[in-house]
């Protein structure tokens, strides 16, 4: 079966509207007949990638949107990426210029086509925000999750190349998570356990992602006055453990008032149950490092809100960083400026901690730098590090606890 | 090419022509990002039963997708490098996998057959060393079991 194209949508896919476009449609087309979708819809968020520049495929692929004239059609948010100011920053610990080239021409090409650069993994807090309904292209697992379950928005998880190809032409074929068919609950998590820290929501997410990484899973139990903050930190865990792009938190979501407005007409006999054990558990589970010993601290996954960022500074203030380890914090620029102009940046920063903006830690060549061991509050951090390209074992702990191992007074 | 077909199963043929060759299968999900090295087509990722064996040039099967939406971006790597696998069948191809195999056909010419929704879970039937024929074009998986022409 073919999508049904209109009049517009033909004259694009023709080459009308330019190389760019025809080259966009091209390959929407070819998805939209290969997931079975009838027709494009018109898309009205979109957030792009701009994710592992150290690969050579990965800035070929961003290229050839760029160099054939490509522009983004409506405004555009992006995603974290190797950011200009990090480059040397620290001269013990130098990038190789050909790693830092192809940063540069990833970033170029994205300016290029008319991003708002962003780059951040948290384009909710940005002002890209969309509202019940809204069909958005977005890349980035943990805002995918966000955008549907928190926001009620409509994404699919999709991909880069795909991203640049929506935000040209202001399309997606109508697929997946866009039917409302498709968004209804079918695995039931029933939290027996009250969480005491962001740590322990991600841990939440991660179990949520891992027994029911396929499924759209409802959660029960959780407290009535969770906020968005923790409902972020839970969904990134769970589109990382597994890929949930959407869950339903009973009471707290937007399509999920009730346990069966959540379920909809489905049936299902799929349940778990999370309690203290379970947690502590995921905690022994993401924690892979041999010894007490560690190189860095990285908190800031996904980036932070400001109340975070107060926070960090309440645990901070009057402490020093210990000498020969480096204490990161990935943020985005907002956030970080607000920081700022309220005070909260400096204390942080009269500890020794850093603050890394527009970026995450998977686009530092860290393998190079001859670290073994990092601490970080992040179940999201703590499941992707130990793998390439970083290959950094993990010590996961509460906020609170990274800071105590972490200083002196 | 005629195989001693032991068992057939019919589903999506999502992407790429026919290929034949090896299986390597596994009832968890597995993502290409952090999963594997582009480099040398070696599985990576730590929590996984595949770390440490190869998947160049296998039939891949898994049940689905996880982890970053910047798959596409490591499967294409993979591919430019010339280590992908032959084919990827999955209990359901989510459009990070399906984007991945497309475009990089698309800057590489290089087909790597995409099937899902199989009649039976793959994941049962289809073990590891056992030679599979896979059709993307058709949906059709023809398994001969124990990787042993007739």
């Amino acid at each position: 079966m073919s999508m049904k194209l209109t009049d517009e949508e033909k004259r694009m896919l023709n080459g009308d509207c330019g190389e760019a476009v025809r080259y966009s449609m091209e390959i929407l087309v070819k998805l939209g007949n290969m997931y079975g979708a009838e027709r494009f819809v018109e898309i009205e968020s979109a957030h792009v990638a701009m994710s592992y520049p150290h690969f050579q495929g990965s800035i070929e692929l961003v290229e050839s949107f760029a160099d054939k004239g490509g522009k983004f059609k409506l405004p555009t948010t992006s995603n974290t990426t190797h950011w200009t100011s990090n480059f040397n920053r620290w001269p013990d610990l130098p990038e190789s210029a050909e790693h830092i080239e192809r940063c540069r021409r990833m970033i170029a090409a994205v300016k290029k086509m008319g991003a708002i650069l962003t780059c951040s993994c948290t384009p909710y807090y940005q002002g890209n925000l969309p509202r019940i309904g809204a069909y958005c292209s977005w890349t980035e697992s943990s805002a995918i999750t966000f955008a549907n379950s928190v926001c009620g928005a409509k994404a699919n998880r999709i991909t880069d190349g795909l991203d640049k190809a929506a935000a040209i032409t202001g399309k997606m074929p109508y697929f997946g998570l866009y039917l409302d068919e498709n968004r209804k609950g079918n695995a039931l998590v029933k939290v027996e356990y009250s969480p005491r820290n962001l740590t322990e929501y991600g841990l939440i997410g991660y179990l949520v992602g891992k027994y029911f990484g396929d499924k759209t899973p409802v959660i029960e139990g959780l407290p009535p006055n969770t906020t968005v903050n923790q409902l972020k930190v839970l969904g990134a865990a769970a589109a990382g453990s597994g890929a949930v792009p959407l869950f339903h938190a009973v009471g707290l979501t937007p399509e999920a008032r009730t346990r069966e407005q959540a379920f909809g007409r489905n049936k299902t006999d799929l349940e778990i149950k999370i309690g203290p054990k379970d947690i502590a558990a995921a905690a022994v589970d993401l924690s892979t490092a041999k010894s007490e010993h560690f190189d860095a601290v990285f908190l800031g996954c996904p980036h932070p809100d400001i109340a975070e960022v107060k926070y960090l500074a309440e645990l901070l203030y009057g402490k020093r960083i210990k000498k020969g380890i480096k204490f990161w914090i990935f943020i985005s620029t907002d956030v970080l400026l607000l920081a700022r102009n309220l005070g909260f940046a400096q204390i942080i920063e009269e500890s020794g901690a850093e603050f890394l903006e527009r970026t995450c830690a998977i686009f530092f060549d860290l393998k190079k730098w001859g670290w073994k061991n990092v601490v970080t509050d992040s179940p999201k951090f703590a499941n992707l590090l130990p793998s390439d390209p970083t290959w950094l074992d993990t010590i996961l702990l509460d906020t609170e606890s990274c800071i105590k191992v972490a200083t002196v007074q | 090419m005629s195989l001693d077909v032991n068992i057939v199963l019919k589903g999506r043929g999502l992407f790429g022509g026919a290929v034949e060759g090896e299986a390597l299968s596994t009832r968890k999900y597995f993502g290409f990002t952090h999963g594997v090295d582009p480099a040398t087509g070696e599985v990576v990722d730590e929590r996984h039963e595949w770390r440490g064996l190869n998947l160049k040039g296998k039939i891949l099967v898994y049940p689905f997708g996880k982890s970053s939406s910047s798959g596409a971006l490591w499967i294409i790597e993979t591919v430019r490098q010339g280590n992908a696998p032959l084919a990827i069948i999955n209990v359901e191809a989510e459009a990070i996998t399906g984007g991945g195999c497309l475009l990089a056909e698309m800057l590489y010419r290089t087909s790597i057959v995409l099937i899902d929704k199989l009649d039976k879970d793959p994941c049962e039937i289809i073990k590891s060393g056992d030679l599979v024929c896979a059709n993307g074009q058709t949906g059709v998986v023809e398994i001969l079991k124990g990787g042993r022409r007739a």
